[in-house]
């Protein structure tokens, strides 16, 4: 918003060019648009997709996915000896390289016989429905840098993240609600930079839902008043002000826009709350998120949110789950972790499924990065940004898949590598959006979420 | 030379303190990394880049923050009190006149006189009523943009 009055904005100078054409054709245009700006409304991919919604399941932290998904019978054979491969130049902590095997182990899973540790049983027993990404790599060995990199395409400055690029590029589904809800994030390694619309429009930034557990929340979208009435009062007296100040001082696309903003802020202040509340799901389904009991009530109740969220029409809903980083006590901590996230990622899936919208939502499951190999103390593992796995569900991915792989002991991606800059280029295929036709003129260049890079992975796609 | 220790005006651990602080925002520290939620809601510009532009937009989010911020309600519930002092007298065309010079400069009309008057007598309580007045009159175009 501009306070002095003066507004310089490249998506917005349509509105000034219709305002021109006078009050014919170009007002009743301009009334539209703003009618569907106000409600964000809903535009068709320039090419076919198979995704309209994405819900990103992130593991904050970098859990070890050579112990979940990638085991390496060299890793159990050679373990103690030193790794015998280069280790990276820059690493997260020194060390002596020393391996150390997967104090658990993974059996084949499903037809596809896609490997699973034993201490995700859950999601074990969808695996057919998963595509694995063994080959997964990003640049940075920090979680702020690497955390940005996956959620922005860039570790080094201010970029639009992914949920807000995907917003720009289609639309909101529902009008009385953001298109880009993020649910408990975190507030460091990036923080604001994780879910932030950068260059963007405002209106693409993500809306943040965070809080305690069972009390969270989009700010401000409480009243003090506690009276809606009353409110409304205040809202009418409000837009009849309004109407009086626009029309003493002609047509003006920004207080117009302005008046509406206060009515989708109503709507969203009475739609939102109920979107949110999972109180009137059925008992079988929180039990199927594992919503129910602990120790998955907490990360259960937020992947149910995030599917009304998204069965809602939110295009992107991102929950956080932490904290993976076990650089000490890793066989604690993993156990710990691991039996809080796994029964609610395969309930968010199995539910999806159910409902017949696991086709059209993209179900993304990963960390900033993963762990290295080689161990760290004698119980713990340091960062490995070389090579890791995420998985992905439904929205026109190959299901039964495991695509890629790492070294003989899970260090480095090896075949077929899949940096972040490609996962963003395949996310936006499968919603129809050529990532490097789509782009916002920033700066004096055109940007695209991929930058410079990406290719869309060809192998994972059904 | 001029010696201070490092972080002793500026930390970026106390980001909430400093937004705090009673000093206007063009005395916040900037970080290049972080922001300010306030700031950010209402297109702050991107610290790590020149931006002789700047981006403007008007969002829900942003109405959300004028209907429902503790800073609107606070500084509307204090204008009410200071209106209630100024002008004692129970008049409520008035103090719509005393409202409206005193937040947008200039004299009130006689349509709006009658729709304050009539927006106040909804209210059983005098300070509710005159608090939801002034938060109207914050929230208001003619208030929020300068010519």
């Amino acid at each position: 918003m501009s306070l002095c009055g003066h507004r310089a904005g490249l998506p917005l100078s349509r509105r000034d060019m219709l305002q021109r054409s006078g009050t014919g054709f170009g007002a009743l245009a301009l009334q539209a648009m703003l009618a569907r700006e106000a409600a964000g409304s809903s535009k068709a991919p320039p090419l076919p997709g198979t995704a309209k919604r994405v819900i990103f399941l992130f593991m904050h932290g970098g859990p070890s996915t050579v112990d979940l998904f990638d085991p390496k019978p060299l890793l159990t054979r050679d373990s103690g000896k030193p790794f015998p491969l280069k280790a990276p130049r820059i690493t997260s902590h020194k060390s002596k390289n020393l391996l150390l095997k997967s104090p658990w182990s993974c059996q084949p899973r499903g037809e596809s016989g896609a490997q699973v540790c034993d201490l995700l049983p859950n999601i074990a027993s969808i695996a057919d429905d998963l595509c694995f990404v063994r080959s997964m790599n990003c640049s940075n060995s920090r979680h702020g840098g690497a955390l940005l990199e996956l959620h922005t395409g860039s570790d080094t400055f201010t970029r639009p993240s992914m949920g807000s690029w995907i917003n720009y590029g289609l639309g909101s589904e529902n009008e009385n609600l953001p298109g880009f809800i993020t649910i408990n994030p975190s507030g460091s390694h990036g923080g604001a930079g994780a879910w932030s619309s950068a260059f963007l429009p405002a209106k693409y930034s993500g809306t943040r839902i965070g809080g305690k557990s069972g009390e969270m929340k989009v700010p401000f979208i409480d009243n003090p008043l506690h009276d809606r009435g009353k409110q409304r009062k205040e809202l009418d007296l409000l837009a009849s002000f309004n109407r009086d100040h626009l029309a003493q001082r002609g047509a003006d696309s920004e207080l117009e826009s302005r008046i509406a903003s206060y009515e989708l802020a109503f709507k969203m202040q009475m739609e939102v709350p109920g979107v949110q509340d999972i109180s009137s799901e059925p008992a079988h389904i929180k039990k199927l998120y594992g919503a129910d009991i602990d120790p998955t009530k907490s990360f259960g109740e937020q992947c149910l949110m995030a599917r009304r969220f998204s069965e809602a029409g939110v295009r992107f809903v991102q929950v956080t789950h932490r904290y993976w980083d076990s650089h000490g006590n890793l066989k604690k901590e993993h156990e710990k972790l691991s039996a809080e996230m796994d029964k609610p990622v395969a309930g968010l899936v199995s539910d999806l499924k159910q409902r017949g919208l696991l086709d059209e939502t993209l179900v993304l499951w990963g960390g900033e990065f993963g762990r290295t190999p080689t161990a760290q103390g004698n119980d713990g593992r340091d960062h490995n940004p070389h090579g890791f796995t995420m998985f992905m569900a439904g929205g026109g991915i190959k299901p039964g898949t495991v695509y890629g792989s790492t070294d003989d002991y899970g260090y480095y991606a090896k075949d077929k590598p899949v940096h972040f800059h490609d996962l963003h280029a395949t996310i936006l295929h499968l919603m129809g959006i050529d990532h490097e036709e789509f782009t916002y003129r920033y700066a004096g260049r055109n940007f695209r979420l991929t930058d410079v890079a990406g290719k869309v992975v060809n192998g994972i796609i059904a | 030379m001029l010696v201070v220790k490092t972080s002793k005006y500026a930390d970026r651990s106390q980001l909430k303190a400093h937004s705090l602080a009673p000093r206007r925002t063009v005395y916040l520290p900037v970080y290049r990394s972080a922001g300010y939620d306030g700031q950010k809601a209402f297109d702050a510009a991107d610290p790590a880049v020149p931006d002789g532009n700047r981006r403007t937009s008007t969002v829900a989010g942003q109405a959300l923050y004028l209907m429902n911020s503790e800073l609107m309600h606070e500084s509307s519930r204090a204008l009410a009190k200071i209106l209630t002092s100024s002008i004692p007298s129970q008049n409520s065309r008035d103090r719509t006149s005393w409202l409206i010079e005193h937040l947008l400069g200039r004299e009130s009309t006689e349509k709006e006189r009658l729709q304050g008057e009539k927006f106040v007598n909804n209210y059983s309580d005098q300070k509710e009523a005159w608090a939801a007045f002034a938060r109207v009159l914050f929230s208001s175009n003619e208030f929020l943009y300068v010519e």
